[in-house]
C-alpha cells in the first residue's frame, strides 16, 4: 500500500471523527432536551484483504435500557393515578373544613346541637328561637355545598376524562406516523434514532393516561396495549371516543347498560364494533383511571355519606313510631295498626314465628307508590336480617293489606278492617304460627299536628310533596338528598313553631317538649348508618348522627393521609427511576466534553497523517 | 402541548428544592397560626380524638351556656320569693287585733299597708328575665297576674274579688243575718237552732250543742239539714250554760254560750230566767238570736271573706273562680264556676295539671334535668297573697258597732293564715326547692368547667404545635436546604468546560 493509501486512510479517519464530534455537538446542544438520549458512534476498522485500509462509522446508537423504560412507564402511570387521587382526596379533606375552625363541618354540627340547648333553656326566647333556624341553615347549606362541591368535582373528573383521550388520540396519532417513517428505514444502515426518541415521548405520555405495555415488532415497529390487553395502536391507531355529559348530579351514575348510564364512557371502535372499555374496567391506572375511579366511585362514596347524614337528620325529627295494639278474631290472635299516616317510603315492622320450625322472620314492609319500583331491594334498610317487601298503596288499603297478605303467606291474615287500621292476625287453632309483634313508623308532615316530631328538614327538590320521607318512588329520595335538604319554610317564617307543636290547645310558651325531644333524637346514639368505604365495603355504623358524621370527616382525613402517601411513595420511585433513566440516556457534558477531546486528537493525529503523507509526497516529487 | 415524563438533571434538582421549600412553608405556617394543620387529614391518626373532643367541649360548653342563663333567672326568683316571704312576715306584724282606727272612713291605716304590699306582691309575681316571666308556670310570655285594681275592683263587665267577697257575704249571712240559721219556739218550752237548707256551702255549720245544765235537754245536731234543740224541761240556775259550736265556711268554728241569769237585764251571751220555764225558753230565744246575729256580723262575716278570696283565689286549669249562684245571693244554696266573660281571672299564666316545679326544666348535663318553674297561684305564692287581698279589700262602716270585733276577727285570721309551721304554704318552699336547683347546677358547671379545660388541652396537644420543637424542625430543614443551595453551586462550577 503507497503513500495514497496512507491520504485515503487518514481521510476516513477524518470524516469519521467528524461524525462523532457531530454526534456530540448533537448531544451537549440536547442536553437539557427532555426526552433526548445520549447517541453514541461506534467506529470500525475498514478491512480490505488483510489490510486496514481505514475507519468507518457503523451506526449512531441511543444509549437506552429498555427495561428501565418499560418499568418507568409502569410507574409513570402509576404516579399520575395517585398523585391525582390523593389531589381530589386532599380536595375533599379540605371540604370538611379547617380542625376547630367555625366552619368546619363538625363545628357546625355542634353549633346545631348547642343552639338546640340553648332553645331548651329559654324556648320562648325569640333571638334562641332564630339561633336554632340560623344554625340549621348553616348546616343544610354546608351540606348542599359540600354536595354541589363533590359533584363539581364530579365533573371535574368527566372533563379530565374528555381531555385525557384526546390527549391519548393525539399521542396515538403521532406515534402512527413516527412509527410508519420509523419503519420505512428498514434494511437502512442507519437507525432514524431522533425519530425513536420522539415517538418514545408520545409513548411515555400515552404511559400517563392509561396502563399500557409495548410491544416490540420487526422493523424497529411497536405495537401498544392497554395491560388488559385492548390494543391500542397496531400499525394504525385505534380511536378512543368519550360521550362527555357536562350535567353531573349524585343521580347521574355510570352503568354497563347503555340505556341507564348518565355519565360518559370510553369506547374504542366505532359502531357496533365498539367496545366500552369501563364496562370491565378495562383501563386500570393513570389520569384516565384514576378519573373513572373518582367520578364513578370515591366521589359518589363521600356523597352517599353526605346524603345518609342528611337522610338520618331529617328522618329522627320527623319520624314517629306508631304502635299496635292487640287484636283477636275468633282464636286468631294478632294486632291492629293504624297506617293512616305511612308515607311513601315508611316502613311497617312484622316479626312473625312459624312455631312448627321456631323460625321468626322480621318483615319490612315499605310504602310505594309507584309499581315501577317494585320490587325493593333488601339493602333498602340497613337490617341486614330483615326481609325487606315493597307493597303499592296506590291501589287502596285493602290492595295493599292484599300484597303483605301475600307475602307473608297463608298461616297469616292480613286485613284491611276499616279505615286505614290494618291488622295482622296468626292462623288461630291450628298454631302453626304467630304475629310477635308489629309496629310502624310514619313521617309527621304538619308542624303543628300536636306531635313532638315535626318536618324540620324537607327535600327541596321533591316535587308535589316536599317531605322527605326516604321514599322509593321510583328512584331512592336518599340520593343527592345532601345537595337539596333544607329548612322548613313554615320554620323559616316563624321560629316559634319550633316550640309550638299545637295550636289546639295552643303550646305553651315555656313548653319544652319539642326542643327536648329535638335534643334527645339529635343526641340519640342508637341510630344505624350505612358507611360505604373503598377499603370496607359497606358496613353498618351505630352511634349518633354527631358520631356518624365524625366518623365520615375523620375517614375521609385518613383516606387523604393515606392517599398522599402513596402519591409521595410513587413519586420517590417514579423520580429514582428517572435518575437512573438519566444516569443510563442522559447527556453528561463533561462526558461528552472529555470526548470531544478526545475526537479533537484524533482529528488532529489524522490531519499530521495527511500532512505527513503531503510532505513525503513533495519530498517524492521534489525528487 | 409539554412532554415531561424524563426529567432533565435540573427538573430532578429542583423538584427536591420545591420539596424542601414546601416543608419550610409548611412549618413555617404552622408556627404563624399554632395549628398542626389546616385539614383533618394532617392531624395525623389523632384527628378522631380532636373531633370527638371538640364534640364534647362544645356540649360542655352548650351546657355551661344555659347554667349561665339559668343562673340569672334562679338568682332573681330568690331574689323575688324572699322579697315574698319577708312580705308576708310583715303583714302578721302590721296588722294588730285590737289596733282598730279608721283612717279614711272605710279602712284603717294597716289596710292601706296591706294594699300597698299587695301591690308589691303582684309586681313580684309578674317578675321577667329576658322577657321570660318566672312566676308564670309554661307560659313564660304572659304576665301571670293581673293588676291589683283589676282584681280587686273588677274589670269592665266583669266581677273583681270585692264583688265576689260582697255575694259571698250575703250568702253567708242570709236574709236574716243570722248566718242562714232559723231560731225557733219549740219543742216545748225550748228554743229549737235549724239550718236554712241542707247541703250548701254558706253560712254557719251547727256542729254541736252542750249544756251545764240538767234542766235543759239538747238535741242534735241532727241530719242533714243539721237541727239542735234546747227544750227546758225545769228553770235553770243562774250560772248553767248552753253551748252551740258553729263551723264557719273558711273552716274555722266558733261558739255561741248561753248562760242563765237572774238579772233582768242580762248581758250579751246571757238570758233571765223567769217565772216559767216558757218566759225562760222565750228569754233563751231572743238571747240565741242576738248572740248570733253578732257572731254572724263579725266572726261569720271575717271567715265569709277568707272564704271568698279562697273561692276567688284558689284557681287554677280546672279549677275556675266559685261565684255564688245568684242573685238573689242572701238565699243562695250553691256556689257556680265563674267564666271568663263574667268574673276576673287574677292568674292568667299557665295552670296545668303539673307539678309547677316541671313547668320549667333545663338540661345541665347528660342526663341531668333541674326543674324551677313556678307559678303565681301555687299555694306557696298565693297564701299571703289572698289573705292580704281580704285585708286590703274588706271595708267597715264607722256606724256599725260590730266593726271592732269584726277586724279583729279578720286579723286574727290572717295571723293564723300566714302561720305556716309546715313551711309547705310559704313561699320559702319554693326558695328551697330553688336552692336545690342552683346547688345541682353550681355542681354541674363546676364538671363543665373542668371538662372544658380539659379538652382544650387535649385539643391543643393534637390540633396545635409546640413552638420550641417547630423552631428547631425549621431550623434543620433550613440548614439542609441551604447546604443544598451551596452545594448545587458549587458543583454547577464544576464542569469540564470551565477547565479546557
Amino acid at each position: 500500500m503507497g503513500l495514497s493509501g496512507a491520504l485515503a486512510t487518514s481521510l476516513t479517519g477524518l470524516s469519521v471523527t467528524q461524525k462523532g464530534i457531530t454526534t456530540v455537538a448533537g448531544n451537549i446542544a440536547n442536553a437539557d432536551t427532555v426526552g433526548y438520549t445520549r447517541k453514541t458512534v461506534t467506529q470500525k476498522a475498514t478491512v480490505a484483504g488483510g489490510n486496514v485500509i481505514g475507519a468507518h462509522q457503523t451506526e449512531v446508537t441511543r444509549e437506552l435500557d429498555a427495561l428501565l423504560q418499560r418499568q418507568m412507564r409502569t410507574e409513570a402511570a402509576n404516579g399520575t393515578y395517585t398523585s391525582l387521587i390523593a389531589d381530589y382526596a386532599s380536595r375533599i379533606d379540605e371540604g370538611f373544613g379547617e380542625p376547630g375552625s367555625s366552619t368546619s363541618l363538625d363545628s357546625i354540627y355542634n353549633n346545631f346541637l348547642a343552639s338546640v340547648q340553648a332553645l331548651s333553656a329559654s324556648p320562648s326566647d325569640y333571638s334562641a328561637q332564630v339561633e336554632v333556624i340560623g344554625a340549621a341553615q348553616t348546616l343544610t347549606s354546608q351540606l348542599n355545598a359540600l354536595s354541589n362541591n363533590i359533584q363539581s368535582m364530579r365533573a371535574e373528573a368527566e372533563s379530565g376524562i374528555a381531555d385525557a383521550v384526546d390527549e391519548a388520540n393525539d399521542a396515538l396519532q403521532q406515534i402512527e406516523q413516527l412509527n410508519t417513517a420509523i419503519m420505512s428505514y428498514a434494511g437502512a444502515n442507519t437507525m432514524p434514532v431522533d425519530l425513536l426518541d420522539e415517538r418514545d415521548r408520545y409513548v411515555d405520555k400515552l404511559a400517563e393516561l392509561m396502563d399500557v405495555r409495548v410491544v416490540s415488532n420487526q422493523n424497529s415497529g411497536i405495537s401498544i396495549f392497554t395491560t388488559s390487553g385492548v390494543a391500542l395502536f397496531d400499525g394504525t391507531a385505534s380511536t378512543l371516543s368519550f360521550d362527555e355529559h357536562s350535567t353531573m348530579t349524585a343521580e347521574t351514575a355510570y352503568s354497563t347498560d347503555p340505556a341507564e348510564r348518565r355519565v360518559g364512557t370510553i369506547r374504542i371502535g366505532s359502531g357496533a364494533s365498539a367496545v366500552d372499555l369501563l364496562s370491565t374496567n378495562l383501563i386500570r391506572s393513570g389520569t384516565i383511571a384514576a378519573y373513572v375511579e373518582l367520578r364513578d366511585e370515591i366521589l359518589p362514596e363521600v356523597q352517599g355519606q353526605l346524603d345518609e347524614i342528611a337522610s338520618s337528620m331529617a328522618l329522627a325529627l320527623s319520624n314517629q313510631q306508631v304502635d299496635s295494639t292487640a287484636a283477636t278474631s275468633g282464636a286468631q290472635t294478632g294486632f291492629d295498626i293504624d297506617l293512616g299516616g305511612l308515607q311513601q317510603g315508611n316502613s311497617v315492622s312484622v316479626a312473625v314465628t312459624d312455631t312448627v320450625s321456631g323460625t321468626t322472620t322480621n318483615y319490612t314492609f315499605i310504602r310505594v307508590d309507584n309499581a315501577a319500583a317494585l320490587p325493593l331491594d333488601d339493602t333498602a334498610t340497613l337490617d341486614p336480617n330483615d326481609t325487606v317487601v315493597g307493597i303499592d298503596f296506590s291501589g287502596g288499603y285493602a290492595a295493599a293489606a292484599a300484597a303483605m297478605q301475600a307475602a307473608l303467606g297463608a298461616n297469616y291474615t292480613v286485613t284491611n278492617t276499616a279505615g286505614s287500621t290494618f291488622q295482622f292476625l296468626d292462623d288461630g287453632a291450628a298454631n302453626l304460627s304467630d304475629v310477635d309483634s308489629v309496629s310502624a313508623t310514619q313521617t309527621i308532615t304538619s308542624v303543628t299536628g300536636g306531635t313532638a316530631e315535626l318536618p324540620f328538614f324537607v327535600d327541596a327538590g321533591g316535587g308535589a310533596s316536599h317531605y322527605y320521607t326516604g321514599s322509593f318512588d321510583p328512584d331512592s329520595q336518599k340520593t343527592g338528598f345532601s345537595a337539596r335538604i333544607s329548612i322548613n319554610s313554615a320554620l323559616l317564617s316563624d321560629p316559634s313553631l319550633l316550640v309550638k307543636y299545637s295550636t289546639s290547645p295552643a303550646t305553651y310558651s315555656g313548653d319544652t317538649t319539642r326542643v327536648d325531644f329535638l335534643a334527645d333524637r339529635l343526641a340519640d346514639d342508637g341510630i344505624s348508618f350505612q358507611m360505604t368505604s373503598a377499603a370496607n365495603g359497606s358496613r353498618t355504623f351505630n352511634g349518633s348522627i354527631g358520631d356518624y358524621l365524625r366518623e365520615v370527616v375523620d375517614y375521609h382525613g385518613s383516606q387523604s393521609t393515606l392517599a398522599s402517601q402513596r402519591a409521595e411513595g410513587q413519586s420517590i420511585v417514579v423520580s429514582s427511576l428517572e435518575e437512573r433513566f438519566y444516569n443510563e440516556s442522559g447527556v453528561d457534558i463533561d462526558q461528552e466534553l472529555a470526548r470531544l477531546t478526545t475526537l479533537q486528537t484524533s482529528y488532529a493525529a489524522n490531519a499530521r497523517v495527511m500532512s505527513t503523507v503531503k510532505e513525503m509526497l513533495d519530498i517524492l516529487m521534489q525528487m | 402541548m409539554s412532554i415531561n415524563t424524563i426529567a432533565s438533571p435540573m427538573t430532578i434538582l429542583s423538584q427536591r428544592f420545591v420539596s424542601m421549600r414546601k416543608d419550610l412553608l409548611n412549618l413555617q405556617q404552622q408556627l404563624g397560626t399554632g395549628r398542626a394543620s389546616d385539614t383533618f387529614g394532617g392531624l395525623g391518626t389523632d384527628r378522631d380524638l380532636a373531633l370527638a373532643f371538640r364534640s364534647n367541649r362544645s356540649a360542655a360548653e352548650a351546657y355551661r351556656s344555659t347554667i349561665s342563663t339559668l343562673d340569672v333567672r334562679m338568682q332573681v326568683m330568690q331574689t323575688s320569693v324572699t322579697r315574698l316571704q319577708d312580705i308576708s312576715l310583715e303583714a302578721k306584724g302590721v296588722l294588730q287585733p285590737s289596733v282598730y282606727q279608721l283612717a279614711d272612713g272605710s279602712q284603717t291605716a294597716e289596710q292601706k299597708v296591706a294594699r300597698t304590699q299587695l301591690d308589691e306582691m303582684a309586681s313580684l309575681l309578674n317578675t321577667q328575665v329576658d322577657g321570660r316571666y318566672l312566676f308564670s308556670g309554661l307560659s313564660t310570655d304572659t304576665e301571670p297576674v293581673v293588676s291589683i285594681d283589676k282584681i280587686i275592683e273588677g274589670d269592665g263587665s266583669r266581677a273583681g274579688f270585692r264583688q265576689v267577697m260582697s255575694e259571698r257575704r250575703q250568702a253567708d249571712l242570709g236574709a236574716t243575718g243570722l248566718g242562714r240559721l232559723t231560731v225557733a219556739s219549740g219543742p216545748g218550752d225550748g228554743v229549737t237552732l235549724e239550718e236554712d237548707a241542707a247541703g250548701h256551702p254558706f253560712g254557719f255549720k251547727i256542729s254541736g250543742i252542750s249544756t251545764t245544765s240538767s234542766a235543759i235537754a239538747v238535741t242534735g245536731p241532727t241530719g242533714g239539714q243539721d237541727t239542735v234543740t234546747a227544750e227546758l224541761t225545769s228553770l235553770p240556775t243562774a250560772g248553767e250554760k248552753v253551748r252551740i259550736t258553729l263551723d264557719m265556711p273558711d273552716g274555722t268554728s266558733t261558739a255561741i254560750e248561753l248562760t242563765a241569769t237572774n238579772s233582768a237585764t242580762p248581758g250579751a251571751g246571757a238570758y233571765t230566767i223567769g217565772a216559767d220555764t216558757a218566759t225562760t225558753a222565750a228569754n233563751l230565744q231572743a238571747a240565741l238570736t242576738t248572740a248570733l246575729g253578732k257572731a254572724a256580723n263579725t266572726e261569720l262575716a271575717a271567715a265569709s271573706a277568707y272564704a271568698a278570696a279562697d273561692n276567688f283565689f284558689n284557681i287554677d286549669d280546672a279549677n275556675p273562680p266559685l261565684r255564688v249562684a245568684g242573685p238573689p245571693y242572701d238565699s243562695a244554696t250553691a256556689l257556680v264556676a265563674g267564666t271568663s266573660t263574667d268574673t276576673v281571672s287574677w292568674y292568667v299564666g299557665e295552670s296545668g295539671a303539673g307539678n309547677a316545679r316541671q313547668t320549667a326544666t333545663a338540661r345541665i348535663d347528660q342526663g341531668q334535668t333541674i326543674s324551677y318553674g313556678a307559678r303565681a297561684n301555687e299555694l306557696a305564692l298565693r297564701n299571703t297573697f289572698q289573705n292580704l287581698a281580704v285585708v286590703a279589700t274588706q271595708t267597715f262602716s264607722s256606724t256599725n258597732g260590730d266593726a271592732i270585733a269584726e277586724y279583729d276577727a279578720m286579723a286574727t285570721r290572717l295571723r293564723t293564715n300566714l302561720d305556716d309551721p309546715s313551711g309547705a304554704a310559704s313561699p320559702k318552699s319554693v326558695s328551697v326547692d330553688i336552692a336545690a336547683a342552683q346547688r345541682a347546677m353550681a355542681a354541674a358547671d363546676d364538671r363543665h368547667t373542668t371538662t372544658t379545660n380539659y379538652m382544650d388541652d387535649l385539643i391543643d396537644g393534637i390540633e396545635g404545635v409546640d413552638t420550641e420543637d417547630l423552631a428547631a424542625k425549621i431550623l434543620t430543614v433550613q440548614t439542609r436546604l441551604e447546604a443544598t443551595y451551596s452545594v448545587t453551586s458549587m458543583l454547577s462550577q464544576l464542569s469540564l468546560t470551565n477547565y479546557l
